[in-house]
């Protein structure tokens, strides 16, 4: 079958991008003919431009799976205009309200992207496929029928991560002793980094003094006045000695932060699926998460689940996850039970497969 | 008929190691009664846990055997760990979680072979089987396979041995909870009582080949080692040893097996490489002494065979089991250092015909009385039987 993936920038590692690579690899696996669509392009191999697409658009044998992760009007166009069968592929669009206090500039654009969440359901595509179910009831609330919608994790490279060597610097340095906390994903409001400080503060001031954070995350440029409030917590809490940020790090620097951590933190009030949970699920970190978006979920109860982001009730959390080696064991098991039966990419191929039976 | 999967590290005809032997050997002797599966990776060596066998499936005496691709064998990565984990070994063994959980996991994994496939086989595939056998606690396809399967119809194999590695909390935590278990001694017992506070399970071992066989001649009386030559296993100390040997001169050193530590030319030590079973037991029974200087040894086939040939052994002292099997069965000598390896190795040169022969004698019924084939098949079935049974019991369920 003829299968075109569409996404607006075709990134090289970040969650969609690598979930739009490897669907197209596995694909190319399960038989089909897959190719890659984007306005834009970064990384091996790359996207074909969006006019080599407009023939796979009249193919009605042919699928084209959209990728949604932000507003791009362009893609409204060709869902319209396409002949073939179309699927909306949905990583979630971040809610405008996080970025209010921020940036004018995101908010509209989160704004403008929640907005095609209606247009693309009044589209009666075939399938709407969420990363998670949460994903999925934004379109149940915009009216799609159950019976159109699916879940599908995100593809991912946790074999990859599995096997890659862990970086020797960072690795050494937790053979202090250090209570480690570890928090993983871009720097921006809905991730929930002041909160976080403001656990780890606690936690440092009344559990273990020698306790350190690792960050690993870009900071965005365009949110200036966030990433000034970040360093304006961190100097008034006192912490900024023991808080070390990763910023474009490669694999084997994240997986040794993954195994230098007590636990990775993630208090993030907004997740359509959160594919940090899962590595540390499949190396073996304990989590401690917010129960907020789809984080409970991808989890399944291989963490522990903070109601808001409380700093006592985290702080605490940690010191029982570093005390409690029966806790951990349970919470270990049942990621690595959840990563083989739900998340690890043999299932995920498969799990695909099925889903493109039906368009055959 | 009953299906029987038996998980281990390598399979081959080739491989010469103790714990392949074992589940090779329990393959065979479960394949009478049950359709038998072994689980294993494509490696045929240990030292880099390199791919060398095709992925798939092969029959050999009526055994299928399933081989899963090797994601990672040993790399200078895990070299880099092994360091570390010996710098930290006085601090592991004081408090096994002095590693963070998931880095002990990156050890085992990055020691090879991680066999992802055969975990998601055993994932999807472990209720076809009426009992799975583990063989090894130390490698991954036992760490991360295990847990695909029920406790109640897994038997574990640990072939433990008091390591830095053994200290490590993850395994005596995950191991807690499959408490069907086969030692091969019962001093293996006692190190697991004592490294991971649990000793439920039954002392097995294995069948030894007990037939005596007529001894070679050779033209000067000569010590035996057989096995793999390398530092890991003491051989590097029996060859300090064995130059400072007295004797030397009028006795030589005969060694077998697979070269690893770059043997020195001398007119005095003889290696024959790789040798069949019947020329291996012929060497045995016409050895002055079997030498065996590893100290971690979890049961020793090669040194029970020489027993079994009526030959003195000569064991380490730091292996808990191989100074188990000298004092139950007065077969032979262990010795604690150095200079009491020449001491030993000396006085078993020089022992008389009758002397040799009371020891001998000593070793051989020690092996007929625990280690005959026989007795090990019957109650190989009977542990077997009980796991079949369990997860029988555990699939219908035992109550109204």
């Amino acid at each position: 079958m003829r299968i075109g993936i569409l996404v607006a920038v075709l990134g090289e590692r970040d969650a969609v991008g690598t979930d739009v690579r490897e669907m197209a690899a596995a694909l190319q696996r399960l038989g089909h003919h897959a190719r890659m669509f984007a306005s834009a392009s970064h990384g091996v191999p790359a996207a074909e431009p969006l006019a080599a697409m407009e023939e796979l658009l009249r193919d009605p044998d042919a699928v084209l799976i959209y990728h949604f992760a932000f507003g791009w009007p362009p893609a409204i166009d060709f869902l319209r205009r396409a002949r073939c069968r179309r699927i909306v592929r949905y990583h979630n669009v971040t809610p405008p309200e996080f970025f209010a206090e921020w940036s004018p500039e995101y908010e509209a654009a989160c704004r403008a992207g929640r907005a095609e969440i209606d247009t693309l359901a009044a589209l009666d595509c075939e399938l709407y496929l969420g990363d998670s179910p949460h994903n999925v009831d934004d379109f149940l609330a915009a009216g799609v029928p159950r019976r159109r919608t699916a879940v599908l994790a995100p593809f991912n490279r946790l074999d990859h991560l599995l096997t890659v060597p862990g970086d020797f610097a960072l690795l050494d340095a937790p053979r202090q002793r250090k209570a480690t906390w570890l928090a993983v994903g871009r720097l921006a409001p809905n991730k929930g980094h002041l909160d976080l400080f403001d656990a780890f503060a606690l936690y440092r001031d009344y559990c273990e003094a020698n306790a350190r954070l690792i960050v690993v995350g870009s900071r965005d440029p365009r949110l200036v006045s966030y990433n000034a409030a970040l360093m304006e917590r961190l100097c008034v809490l006192g912490i900024e000695a023991d808080v070390r940020f990763l910023s474009g790090v490669g694999e084997e620097v994240l997986k040794a932060a993954y195994l230098s951590a007590d636990a990775l933190v993630s208090l993030s009030a907004h997740e359509g699926f959160c594919v940090p949970l899962i590595e540390a699920m499949a190396l073996g970190v304990p989590v401690i998460a917010r129960d907020a978006g789809a984080q409970a979920w991808t989890l399944g109860g291989a963490g522990l689940l903070s109601e808001g982001a409380d700093p006592a009730r985290v702080a605490a959390s940690m010191e029982r996850v570093r005390q409690d080696a029966a806790l951990r064991d349970a919470m270990r098991e049942t990621g690595f039970a959840r990563i083989a039966s739900e998340f690890a990419p043999g299932v995920l191929e498969r799990n695909l497969g099925d889903l493109t039976e039906a368009f055959r | 008929m009953t299906r029987v999967a038996i998980v281990v590290q390598r399979c081959h005809e080739s491989v010469v190691g103790g714990s392949e032997a074992l589940a090779w050997q329990y393959a065979r002797m479960l394949s009478a009664r049950h359709e038998v599966e072994v689980l294993t990776s494509t490696a045929t060596e240990h030292v880099l846990w390199s791919s060398t066998l095709p992925p798939g499936a092969e029959q050999r005496e009526g055994i299928v055997i399933r081989r899963f691709p090797i994601a990672l064998g040993r790399t200078p990565y895990w070299e880099a760990l092994y360091r570390r984990l010996i710098d930290d070994e006085a601090a592991i063994r004081a408090d096994g979680n002095h590693w963070r959980e998931a880095l002990q996991d990156e050890f085992i994994r990055c020691q090879g072979p991680h066999c992802p496939d055969l975990h998601a086989w055993l994932q999807v595939r472990a209720s076809d089987y009426d009992a799975v056998v583990f063989c090894t606690y130390l490698y991954s396809t036992t760490y991360f396979g295990i847990r695909a399967v029920a406790p109640e119809k897994a038997i574990l194999v640990p072939t433990l041995h008091d390591e830095a590695a053994a200290c490590l909390s993850v395994f005596s935590r995950l191991y807690a909870r499959y408490r069907r278990r086969i030692w091969l001694t019962h001093a293996e017992r006692r190190i697991a009582s004592r490294l991971w506070g649990c000793d439920a399970g039954s002392v097995l071992g294995m069948a030894v080949d007990t037939e005596p066989v007529a001894p070679e001649r050779r033209d000067r009386p000569y010590l035996l080692y057989c096995g793999r030559i390398e530092a890991g296993k003491g051989c590097d100390e029996l060859l300090s040893a064995f130059e400072r040997l007295p004797v030397r001169g009028r006795t030589s050193l005969v060694l077998t097996g697979a070269d690893h530590l770059g043997l020195p030319r001398s007119p005095d030590i003889e290696f024959l490489g790789f040798v069949d079973d019947a020329r291996k037991r012929a060497l045995m029974a016409g050895a002055s002494a079997f030498v065996l200087p590893s100290r971690f040894e979890s049961f020793s086939i090669v040194a029970l065979e020489a027993m079994a040939q009526g030959t003195p052994v000569l064991v380490n002292g730091q292996s808990e089991v191989m100074v188990d099997h000298i004092e139950r069965s007065g077969g032979g000598l262990h010795y604690d250092s150095q200079d009491d390896m020449v001491l030993k190795m000396e006085r078993l040169c020089m022992l008389d015909t009758d002397a040799r022969a009371r020891i001998g004698s000593a070793g051989r019924d020690y092996v007929l009385a625990n280690y005959g084939e026989e007795r090990i098949r019957a109650q190989l079935e009977a542990i077997v039987g009980q796991a079949i049974s369990a997860g029988s019991v555990e699939r219908t369920g035992s109550g109204p």
